[in-house]
């Protein structure tokens, strides 16, 4: 299990990789944390020419406050957005998100980027960003430009990124008011791949009527899934109907395999579950009760 | 692996077979193919350039066409062999006409992959074998589309 | 004498394995001219090769050569084994692939990186042939046939009429009967295999450096196979090898092909085995299909059992196959007092990897239909499990207790243990919470199992895979030597030498024990080389790490050699100080009068005078001290009516597990699990807690998570540690251990091996527990790995009530 020959650079500056993704993006691949990257180069499964090596670019690792919105770096690692304080204060879905991700010795070298553009289904910051809305920030040589998460994710492992660009960072709108959130998943083991994850973020107003709602499934189609017909939600009381309205609505909406961990029939059963779980966790803990860590 | 699916063409049933088993079209809809050329009747050579996201490879293939019912019927045998790995699939297509300028087309195939892909990627192989037909298919309506404007 | 052996003594091995300061086979240094090789592995689990180009690969800078079948057959004998069937296994593809990962080439070049470069530019063509995965479909009339030259996919087949079973089942009031399936799958120690070879043409020798632990009776094969004189085949074991678990006895056919591949390319070979070289191509245990029947009382007492049992050997049968049949041929019907048996046992060939030993070997696969039979008894009886356990227990006063197939149970208090048992993880208690969570609509669950832990491999055992006929053609094998060298050199220092080739079990350890306790020496004083070299070390075919026969066989040869360098020590101090023999003791380092202390002379004298003096010695004594013990105990081969004690001693292990299982999601959370074991006497109960839980911990692996799955095309799915998944740390339950200990009559110490009981309990008492839990659904576990989907899928097919919120 060796990779095949690459040629190696290191960017020392934002400006210098942008140069290098120009000339040989398209035969190269950006390596960060290298927590997917390395194991699939290593099994030959991808055996790109150049591996352009961001790690030393410090001006993308910075977790920041903005008025109302949370800037996030890409090359921020994952052990990073898990001790932050500002993340747990105003990000709570993203903090109890993290944690579910691999292992803590994972989490030290994986970025919140390098997640974003990885671009698994079933993966924890994707889901998570998609929860909470937001901006990402794609860098090329000739410009930068913004694109919305519901958008960023095209299928299986693939975004709207080209190859001759780079994720900078990434702003998330801070929820205000009367808020709840949750996120919880079920895998094999620890760690684990989820087989089906769910993350519900949710704002009520002062009669605990739902004014805002995102529910999005991970595990269940070729991206994380969000449930647009959740909408409905707005401007209810979360009753038990609902919330079987809530399950129906997963169910048509959901489009899961079957492999060898879960059937689609599993999964999809599972997806009702966790959509129902979290739907009422996050209106329990909007009206500040329920406040345990899954 | 097995699956099954329904496409709606928009040509009419004679239309849409001449295009499907024409060698032209049925390179520019293929994922990746570089290279299709004939060897036998009914039997190509084929070279598959396939990515997703960072797993890519050269598929040294063959594509025979078997079983012609025209204009309702046949089979597609495909064998693949790459680096990640190789991959074996039979597909039957059933062709329904609906009206002069729609068809209803029925697939259902089964496919082995084996070697590394198959060792290790099997969180994403169902996945990737719907994306790869359903992309087949969107490029085949483009096809028709074009081949109706060329008449 | 201070009693040192029984203690908790930490290990010696640890400070060295935890400062990164342990000795593997990658750490061995090799000569200059080393080359590192690759294999190129079928991706086919059937096919002809039709041809192999390998012209590009050779024009790569850096590599050395290109080795396939056809290179190597004219060297190679293909591997004995101890079946009929001729059956031709080489280590390298020669003309057909039978399994997915067989090797088809050997790149032999500068660095690995190279080698796998050049493993790209082969081509090989293939005829891809039908693959056949199932146990029952290969034995079916025109299921595709692996070896032509067979015919069948049998590889071996035999049956055994134990008693009288036929009136065992008239007699009964009813029959209880059920088909159990159990996985493939593997022990995935840290450290993967790794050789390096070295052929020597001057003397049309071979040395080897490989993580091989025996049985080294697979050297006598490995030299048949190279077609060398055995003292012209040399291995030598590093001190060090991260965990094996069995699968490293498995590492003999690449020893072989490495060897060959140096010879061919002509420089020594290094390989060091990457991870999915070794879930793919390393070995496994058996999958196996069992139709087990009991003939039943009503009053819970099994009169006798009938049992087809079908192994799945993988696509070669090789040694020392059919073993994972017949390991435990002598404690088939485990715990339980039952004279009648009927077996008719299969080794299947099917397009799979290969198996081998590994821990639990065959344990895990023969309880998992006793222990769950005794629990449907039970359900269909409306009795409580335990006592249906305990109406079959043999009991206390049956020791030594001779069995249907002829094993001979040492000792054993086994209801003893099993109270202990219910009495430690408050069995009656719990069917009380059990009763009351049903009515809140909780699904709570307990599971027990009994077995009987062999050890001590007797080596005689495997020629039960032939009939009395044909054992009468070939030479008799018995016993289940083990060797052992105590030295003392010129400055009095003890060094001992092992030949139980340790794979992280503490033998150094426990060795220093035994040698302290009886040389009077403290155990840190005293240096243990665990290394093995076939040429210098004493040793003898069933010499090595397997069996978990280091306590029973390992320590009594340490025990003895012990001994022997004793009685010297003493005739020595008795000639310098002019007294008695019979008077004397070693304590502290010297050897002392009993009724005199003022008579005394240490041992660093003595031994000094063996080195320095040797004329002051007794008259016709050699000088220096240095003795070997070669030990065996009296394990005898198979009679004529296949009545075989298949192990030396036997020790019992009884568990309890309480689960819950979440009925909307199928997850399945253990709450505790209970072990009581007698291993006889405990030489180091530090490292056997450690053993036990290790043991454990791979059972659980099998109950609920590790699989090697391949689908019905003969593809391996499992192919990474991102499908086959093994338990880690956040898995592992709440476990109590318990101990009570009933010496073996038969080793001088007493003690019995163990480490492999939990591997073989765990599964099944993890399945009584999960099937007690789903009761109310009226589902029956029958095969594993326990999953949530699959918890979940049997909830909802059920058609029973269940249980209401």
């Amino acid at each position: 299990m060796k990779p095949a020959k690459f040629d190696y650079y290191c960017p020392k500056t934002v400006d210098e990789a942008l140069a290098l993704l120009e000339e040989i993006g398209f035969d190269g691949k950006i390596i960060a944390g290298g927590q997917s990257l390395v194991p699939i180069m290593n099994m030959r499964l991808s055996t790109p020419e150049y591996l352009i090596d961001i790690n030393q670019l410090k001006d993308l690792q910075f977790i920041e406050l903005d008025g109302s919105k949370m800037k996030i770096g890409a090359l921020t690692r994952q052990t990073e957005i898990e001790m932050s304080d500002a993340v747990r204060k105003h990000l709570g879905l993203l903090s109890e998100a993290v944690p579910y991700i691999g292992h803590v010795q994972t989490r030290n070298r994986g970025t919140f980027g390098g997640s974003l553009v990885h671009a698994d289904p079933s993966a924890e910051i994707p889901l998570s960003l998609m929860a909470l809305g937001g901006t990402l920030h794609i860098a090329s040589k000739e410009e930068v430009r913004e694109v919305n998460v519901e958008e960023f994710f095209v299928t299986y492992l693939t975004t709207d990124i080209m190859p001759n660009e780079l994720l900078t960072e990434i702003h998330v709108p801070v929820p205000e008011g009367r808020t709840g959130y949750s996120f919880h998943e079920i895998s094999r083991r620890h760690g684990d791949f989820a087989l089906v994850a769910a993350a519900c973020q949710l704002s009520i107003d002062d009669q605990d009527r739902i004014s805002k709602v995102r529910l999005v499934l991970g595990g269940v189609d070729a991206v994380p899934l969000l449930i647009t017909d959740a909408s409905v939600m707005e401007g209810e009381h979360l009753s038990a109907p609902l919330l079987n309205k809530i399950a129906d609505m997963v169910d048509e909406a959901v489009n899961p395999e079957s492999d060898l961990h879960a059937t689609a029939d599993y999964r999809r059963h599972l997806a009702k579950q966790l959509a129902v779980r979290t739907v009422k966790t996050a209106y329990e803990r909007a009206r500040g009760e329920n406040n345990e860590r899954s | 692996m097995n699956g099954s699916g329904k496409v709606i063409l928009n040509a009419g049933i004679e239309k849409a077979w001449d295009v499907l088993l024409n060698p032209q079209a049925l390179k520019n809809c293929i994922m990746g193919c570089t290279k299709l050329e004939p060897v036998e009747e009914n039997k190509y050579e084929a070279v598959l350039s396939i990515g997703i996201a960072a797993v890519k490879g050269k598929y040294e293939s063959t594509i025979e066409i078997a079983d012609i019912q025209k204009p309702n019927h046949y089979k597609l045998i495909v064998k693949g062999e790459g680096g990640p790995g190789s991959v074996e699939a039979t597909g039957a297509v059933d062709l329904v006409p609906i009206d002069e300028n729609t068809t209803e087309l029925n697939y259902t195939y089964d496919a082995e992959v084996g070697g590394k892909v198959a060792m290790v990627g099997q969180r994403m192989l169902n996945g990737v074998a719907k994306l790869i037909i359903q992309d087949f298919f969107k490029k085949f309506n483009k096809e028709l589309a074009k081949s109706e404007q060329s008449v | 004498m201070s009693k040192v052996i029984g203690k908790r003594v930490t290990r010696v091995e640890d400070k060295r394995l935890l400062t990164g300061q342990g000795k593997y086979i990658d750490d061995i240094g090799t000569p200059p001219n080393t080359a590192h090789a690759a294999i190129l592995r079928s991706p086919y689990p059937h096919a002809k090769i039709i041809s192999i180009d390998y012209s590009e690969a050779l024009k790569i800078p850096g590599v050395k050569g290109v080795v396939t079948g056809k290179d190597v057959q004219p060297l190679l004998n293909p591997f004995s084994v101890g079946v009929s069937a001729p059956v031709k296994y080489y280590p390298i593809a020669i003309d057909k692939v039978r399994y997915v990962g067989e090797p088809v080439a050997v790149v032999v070049a500068k660095n690995r990186y190279i080698a796998e470069d050049a493993l790209e530019k082969i081509k090989v063509k293939y005829e891809t042939l039908e693959p056949i995965v199932d146990i029952e479909r290969a034995l079916e009339e025109g299921a595709p046939i692996l070896h032509e030259n067979v015919g069948s996919n049998i590889a071996n087949h035999r049956t055994f009429h134990y008693g009288d079973v036929d009136k065992a089942f008239q007699q009964a009031d009813r029959i209880v009967k059920h088909r159990f399936h159990f996985p493939k799958y593997s022990a995935t120690p840290v450290e993967t295999y790794g050789i390096i070879a070295q052929y020597e043409e001057s003397t049309d020798s071979y040395t080897i450096h490989a993580n091989f632990h025996g049985p080294f009776v697979l050297h006598s094969i490995m030299a048949g196979a190279l077609k060398v004189p055995s003292n012209r085949l040399r291995i030598i074991i590093p001190k060090d090898i991260g965990g094996s678990y069995g699968i490293k006895a498995g590492i003999f056919p690449y020893i072989v092909l490495c060897s060959v591949v140096s010879r061919l390319v002509g420089c020594p070979v290094k390989w060091i085995e990457d991870r999915q070289e070794h879930l793919a191509a390393s070995s496994s245990c058996t999958d196996r299909v069992t139709y087990i029947e009991a003939a039943v009382r009503n009053d819970g007492k099994v009169l006798g059992l009938k049992m087809k049992i079908m192994d799945n050997v993988g696509a070669y049968i090789r040694a020392p196959e059919p073993a994972c049949l017949y390991r435990n041929h002598a404690n088939t019907t485990g715990a339980y007092d039952i004279p009648n048996l009927m077996l008719d046992a299969y080794a299947v060939m099917t397009n799979k990897l290969p198996t081998g030993l590994i821990r639990g070997y065959g344990g895990q696969e023969t309880y998992f239909p006793l222990e769950r039979i005794m629990q449907m008894i039970a359900d269909e009886l409306e009795m409580d499990p335990a006592d249906v356990i305990r109406r079959n227990l043999i009991k206390k006063e049956q020791f030594p207790y001779k069995t249907a197939s002829g094993g001979v149970y040492d000792s054993g208090d086994y209801e003893k243990a099993f109270d202990l048992l219910l009495k430690t993880g408050k069995y009656e208690e719990f069917r009380k919470k059990q009763i009351e969570a049903r009515k809140k609509g909780k699904l709570l669950g307990v599971g027990l199992a009994v077995i009987v832990e062999p050890s001590g491999s007797n080596m005689g055992y495997i020629t039960i895979a032939l009939t009395p006929e044909e054992r009468k053609a070939g030479l008799p094998k018995s016993g289940c030597t083990e060797a052992a060298t105590i030295s003392i050199d010129p400055m009095g220092n003890v060094n001992v030498r092992i030949s139980t080739t340790p794979t992280g079990q503490g033998h150094e350890t426990v060795a220093s024990q035994i040698v302290s306790e009886i040389l009077g020496i403290p155990h840190d004083k005293i240096n243990v080389v665990a290394e093995l070299d076939t040429a210098t070390s004493a040793w003898s075919i069933a010499s090595g790490s397997y069996s978990s026969r280091f306590a029973s066989m390992g320590s009594s040869a340490v025990y003895y050699a012990a001994q022997k360098v004793k009685r010297k020590l003493i005739k020595i101090a008795a000639h310098l100080l002019q007294i008695d023999e019979d008077s004397l003791t070693i304590e502290n380092g010297q050897i002392i009068s009993k009724t005199d202390p003022s008579k005394s002379i240490s041992i660093k004298r003595v031994a000094g005078s063996a080195h320095w003096n040797p004329l002051s010695l007794p008259e016709g004594m050699e000088p220096g001290i240095y003795e070997t013990a070669y030990y065996t105990a009296q394990a005898e081969p198979p009679d004529d009516n296949d009545l075989i004690n298949s192990s030396i001693t036997y020790g019992f292990v009884a568990d309890l597990v309480t689960v819950e299982i979440d009925p909307e999601t199928g997850e399945i959370h253990i709450l505790d699990y209970y072990t009581v074991h007698d291993a006889g006497k405990l030489l180091n109960p530090l490292i056997v807690d450690g053993q036990i839980l290790g043991g454990l911990v791979h059972g659980l692996g099998g109950a609920m998570y590790e699989e090697l799955v391949y689908d019905d095309k003969g593809q391996l799915l499992t192919g990474s540690f991102m499908d086959y998944l093994c338990p880690t740390a956040t898995e592992i339950p709440r476990v109590t251990i318990k101990h009570i200990e009933t010496p073996s009559p038969l080793t001088p110490l007493g003690a019995k091996g163990l480490g492999e009981g939990n591997t073989m309990s765990a599964p099944v008492v993890i399945a009584n527990a999960v099937n007690d839990a789903l009761k109310p659904y009226g589902v029956i576990i029958d095969s594993l790995p326990i999953t949530p989907n699959k918890v979940w899928s049997m909830i909802n097919q059920s058609t029973k009530q269940g249980v209401s919120s």
